[in-house]
């Protein structure tokens, strides 16, 4: 019946005026639904009306135009594609309260990778402070696997949204942090698919945690972030938090409050609360000396990380590593040392100003650290031309490209919505990202520029006063960015040098400038001034304080008969220390004024420092009952026959280069005080104690040591040393610590030595790459030999009785073991985490079904041990017991008898 | 019959409203808002000083200055715009405008009180400061609290 009026036409009438009307409905519901989860989610100050509706619509609008405009994804590609499949229902809990929702709960999925295959159960919640990661409909994920399962050698790692208009600025940044040796996250586009629907674009990005310094060849330790600002406002509640984190001038408190670093990873469960290294950290950064502050710094910081660090951020003019935020950093056990780990390098910029932290602050005002940053810093601009850049830049977006005009959650922030205090996320066009990528290339061609030129600044001029006759006084003025290489016996005529003196003077003192000194480095100063007229935002990001170049004077004094007379006011010259162009010094009648330089002036070190001793010779019997300590300039010769008695506890550390060469009969000995009482550790640490040489040393009753945060376990101790040679050796009788023999971080050779009667371990080796040749292990109270994260060629080694494994090879060590013999321990070989052990030769004399374990131990890793080889004797198939994810690669002919050995002509070590 | 006519009747005015609606609605998503207006400019501006093209972004700026320089009320969307306006006096002007938009937010009333001293200074300036400090104690709404915190006040 009702068909019947669809003959006038009124029943389409109504029914296209529906569908106009539900369409237009439809759209604005969408609009508002869409305006309202914002509000709640991330902007609760958003005011409702028509301006902030329009915005929200047109969003909506412009997010499904770009849905159905995507274009498909390209069939070929070399990005790896991460399918995760879940349930419905967790994604709606995820998705109920956001953002706490979001991030306090995992949930159950599967996950499937194709490069490198990777197939399993992982949990998976949605991570990151900012909305653009979990309120959109592209999600940054936070992936964890199970125990003993990893991708890329990651247990937890990140898929996350891009989050600038540049899209590649983290990708190219990183790898630039990376090839430059900073300790750098991976970091590469990939695909994500959630329940076979394309989710776009991510980035794989590693969680920092124990696995990632594993990954990157470190000791597991500290790793703190420092994000203060957003903590207490990110998760919705009001901004009267903020204040916690600020101090009295409105500034982060992040560089004042230990607290405020959050611990992310520890050496072990046991130091997870302990915040000493941290403690140290903020300490150091708040010394008022800044001689006190400089000797922490060169001690307990790794420096040319840091200048790298900070270099890299002022290559691309990077201001995202502020005052507040997007700090992380790791500190050593074995090296002792802070090291800036790179995060969210990102917003290259063309601005001049980068964020003076206190940190940097401190090493901005010491003329010599600042010099050492800025050489660094140089080295960078050249390596890395715009040329470089360019094609790097270029190289990323030829892979983003195709892959972003597939997604369908294009999306930009956006900071020119002043109703949002945070960047607000709208979608995105490929004509936008191509004016992007060529804006990005821009920036960088202009900041290499000014870069550039700020190697050039370089001011000087002087004055003559004559003070009396015989007395001359010439004041250098230095100003600009860099210092000057200069010779002051340049200001006094060559046929006249020899008849006159010539002398620094700082304050009260002077000291003589003897003849044929060749240059010296005069540095400019920086002035400090409190800027009032900065916005919160600015405060919060740059700090209150501004600084500029402010010059520093150098006095001479020329004394010599009728001086004053002879010395002309010819313009003088000298070299940029920097560029080593030349710099031209003009005589001028006064200088500019000076008292508002901060810096510290060079030449207090040069009056304040204590002579020292160079080289040093150390012989006969030396009674320790002190700790000894021997600096990094410090080269120790200990002659044969020295012997040292240490007291109880007492350590020698050595971090300059050693060279105790004893002989068979006149052995250099390092032997308790009083017998009851262990002493503490020899140390030898540093990379200025490389090719220290320890030939016929013995070293018996010691225990361990700690010192600038470094705990020392064993009696012996060789950390972070290269090219190290110890022959000829004994090392025994060790009380209390881990190891008799501890080496870490370091290069070298150990040849005949002797391990007797050790508490534990006899020798440890973490993160080596080292050779073991020719050497006796016996009563051993533990592992004779424990590898981790090493490599390591064992030969003609004889072990003869441990409390536990002959050879303990764990976590992802490559060692090569021949010719030697195994006996009388609990375990011949252990080949753990993901190890790969080579085995050539090798007579064993242990408990049936004890030579050869492969297993997995540590949940970090996925595989278990593998092994291969020859010539294996005294022992069957039946004696290797191999482990789930562990492969035995030795073949049924490996197996010999122990009666073949004696006859094997050349085989073993007897 | 007639009951079809007015079927037909209502059908027909039934379609012509919701176009009208549909259309009215499309136009006004159509519409640059003041905010994309200011994301128009910002973007293109930022572009030409990148690209070293100073005399257009100038023209440009002005160009946009002469427009808004007139409204009643100014939309926050133009807040950053405000900030890079060079004359100071101009400035103080739009923030009181911007100010009459959204009385309660603090950055405008922060960057007002950066400036405001530069424009009138304490030796001279007294009887105009307190002119404008008493004119924007009458906008509608206007937050005493923010003012209070920057010093809008007289004193």
């Amino acid at each position: 019946m009702t068909l019947k009026y669809s003959k006038g036409g009124s029943y389409w009438s109504v029914l296209i005026a529906m569908l106009l009307l539900t369409g237009t409905c439809s759209i604005l519901f969408n609009g508002f639904s869409w305006m309202m989860l914002y509000k709640k989610a991330a902007a609760p100050y958003l005011h409702y009306n028509l301006d902030t509706l329009h915005l929200f619509t047109n969003e909506y609008i412009a997010r499904q135009y770009q849905k159905f405009t995507a274009s498909s994804l390209p069939e070929q590609t070399t990005l790896p594609t991460f399918d995760l499949f879940v349930d419905e229902k967790d994604i709606e809990s995820l998705e109920r309260d956001l953002p706490s929702s979001a991030k306090r709960q995992f949930k159950q999925s599967h996950l499937k990778v194709d490069n490198p295959p990777f197939t399993g159960e992982a949990q998976f919640r949605y991570r990151g402070g900012l909305a653009l990661h979990w309120l959109y409909e592209k999600k940054s994920l936070r992936l964890k696997l199970p125990p003993f399962s990893t991708y890329r050698n990651e247990r937890q790692f990140n898929l996350v949204n891009p989050s600038t208009l540049h899209t590649i600025t983290d990708w190219v940044s990183y790898d630039i942090a990376r090839s430059i040796g900073l300790l750098t996250p991976d970091y590469f586009p990939a695909r994500v698919f959630i329940n076979n629907e394309t989710n776009g674009l991510h980035f794989f990005l590693s969680k920092l945690d124990e696995s990632f310094l594993r990954k990157n060849n470190r000791m597991p330790g500290s790793i703190y972030s420092g994000d203060t600002v957003f903590i207490s406002n990110l998760f919705g509640s009001s901004l009267e938090g903020e204040k916690v984190f600020k101090t009295e001038n409105n500034t982060s408190a992040l560089w004042v409050d230990e607290r405020l670093w959050q611990k992310d990873a520890a050496r072990n469960a046991e130091s997870t609360s302990d915040r000493e290294d941290i403690k140290t950290f903020v300490n150091i950064i708040n010394e008022s000396d800044p001689l006190s502050f400089m000797r922490s710094f060169e001690t307990l910081f790794d420096k040319e990380k840091f200048y790298l660090f900070w270099g890299l951020d002022r290559l691309v003019g990077s201001y995202h590593h502020d005052y507040f935020h997007n700090h992380r950093l790791y500190f050593d056990p074995y090296k002792g040392k802070f090291e800036p780990i790179a995060w969210d390098i990102r917003y290259w910029s063309v601005q001049v100003r980068i964020p003076v932290t206190p940190l940097m602050k401190q090493v901005v005002l010491n003329p010599i650290l600042k010099y050492e940053r800025d050489q660094i810093m140089y080295r960078l601009w050249q390596r890395f031309n715009v040329k470089h850049i360019t094609d790097m830049v270029d190289k990323a977006d030829s892979v983003i490209r195709p892959e972003f005009a597939a997604d369908p959650y294009r999306q930009q922030p956006t900071a020119d919505i002043s109703t949002f205090i945070l960047d607000k996320m709208m979608p995105l066009s490929m004509d936008e990202y191509a004016d992007a990528i060529n804006d990005l290339k821009q920036i960088y061609n202009i900041r290499h520029g000014l870069v550039g030129q700020s190697f050039n600044s370089v001011f000087a001029n002087y004055t003559i006063e004559n003070r009396t006759s015989d007395q001359v006084q010439i004041t250098l003025n230095i100003n600009g960015l860099n210092p000057i290489d200069f010779n002051p016996w340049s200001i006094i005529p060559e046929h006249l040098r020899e008849d006159v003196k010539l002398f620094r003077i700082y304050e009260d003192n002077e000291q003589a400038v003897l003849i044929g000194e060749q240059n010296e480095r005069l540095y400019p100063g920086i002035a400090v001034d409190i800027d009032d007229k900065l916005s919160r935002k600015d405060i919060s990001v740059y700090g209150k304080e501004t600084y500029k170049q402010s010059p520093l004077h150098y006095r001479y004094m020329i004394k010599g008969k009728g001086v004053s007379e002879l010395i002309s006011d010819n313009a003088l010259t000298a070299k940029n220390a920097i560029t080593s162009t030349p710099v031209v010094i003009n005589k001028v009648d006064t200088l500019a004024d000076a008292s508002n330089t901060a810096s510290l002036h060079p030449w207090q070190l040069l009056f304040d420092k204590q002579a020292v001793n160079k080289d040093i010779e150390l012989s006969g019997e030396i009674i320790v009952n002190d700790d000894l300590f021997f600096s990094e300039e410090q080269t120790v010769t200990i002659l044969a026959d020295t012997v040292f008695k240490l007291s109880k506890d007492r350590s020698i550390f050595f971090y300059g280069k050693v060279i105790a060469e004893g002989t068979e009969t006149s052995p250099i000995k390092f032997e308790r005080k009083e017998a009851e009482h262990a002493w503490g550790s020899i140390v030898i640490h540093g990379k200025a104690a490389s090719n220290s040489h320890l030939s016929h040393i013995h070293v018996k009753g010691g225990s361990v040591a700690r010192r600038n945060l470094v705990d020392y376990p064993g009696q012996l101790n060789i950390h972070d040393v290269d090219s190290f040679q110890l022959e000829h050796c004994l090392i025994s009788d060790n009380t209390v610590g881990d190891d008799a023999l501890h080496v870490a971080y370091s290069h070298g050779a150990i040849r005949d030595c002797e391990f007797n009667n050790t508490a534990f371990d006899a020798l440890d080796m973490d993160i080596v790459d080292v050779t073991v040749s020719d050497s006796r292990f016996s009563n051993i109270g533990n592992d004779a030999i424990d590898l981790m994260n090493s490599r390591s060629v064992i030969s003609h080694v004889k072990i003869n009785g441990t409390g536990d494994k002959c050879l303990s090879i764990g976590e992802a060590s490559n060692v090569t073991v021949e010719q030697s013999q195994l006996t009388d321990c609990v375990l011949g070989i252990a080949v753990k985490d993901q190890s790969w052990v080579h085995v050539n030769d090798i007579r064993f004399s242990v408990e049936e079904g004890s030579a050869i374990a492969l297993y997995r131990k540590n949940p970090r890793y996925s595989r278990g041990g593998e092994i291969e080889g020859e010539r294996l004797y005294g022992i069957t198939e039946r004696d290797v017991d191999v482990g789930d994810y562990s492969t035995n690669h030795l073949k049924q002919g490996a197996y010999l008898p122990l009666t073949k050995h004696l006859n094997d002509a050349g085989a073993g070590v007897e | 019959m007639m009951f079809s006519r007015e079927r037909f009747n209502f059908g027909h005015v039934f379609l012509v409203v919701s176009i009208l609606l549909c259309s009215s609605f499309a136009y006004w998503l159509y519409q640059d808002s003041d905010v994309d207006q200011y994301r128009k400019f910002a973007r293109i501006y930022k572009r030409m000083i990148l690209y070293v093209q100073y005399d257009e972004a100038k023209e440009l700026h002005a160009e946009v200055l002469a427009k808004i320089i007139d409204a009643e009320k100014l939309d926050e969307a133009w807040l950053p715009f405000v900030k890079t306006i060079p004359e100071k006096k101009i400035r103080v002007d739009l923030y009181a405008r911007i100010l009459a938009d959204n009385p309660n937010r603090e950055d405008t009333y922060e960057q007002l009180a950066f400036i405001i001293d530069d424009v009138f200074p304490e030796e001279g300036h007294i009887v105009e400061k307190n002119d404008y400090l008493n004119k924007l104690k009458t906008i509608p709404e206007i937050n005493h609290a923010l003012l209070d915190k920057h010093n809008l006040i007289i004193n």
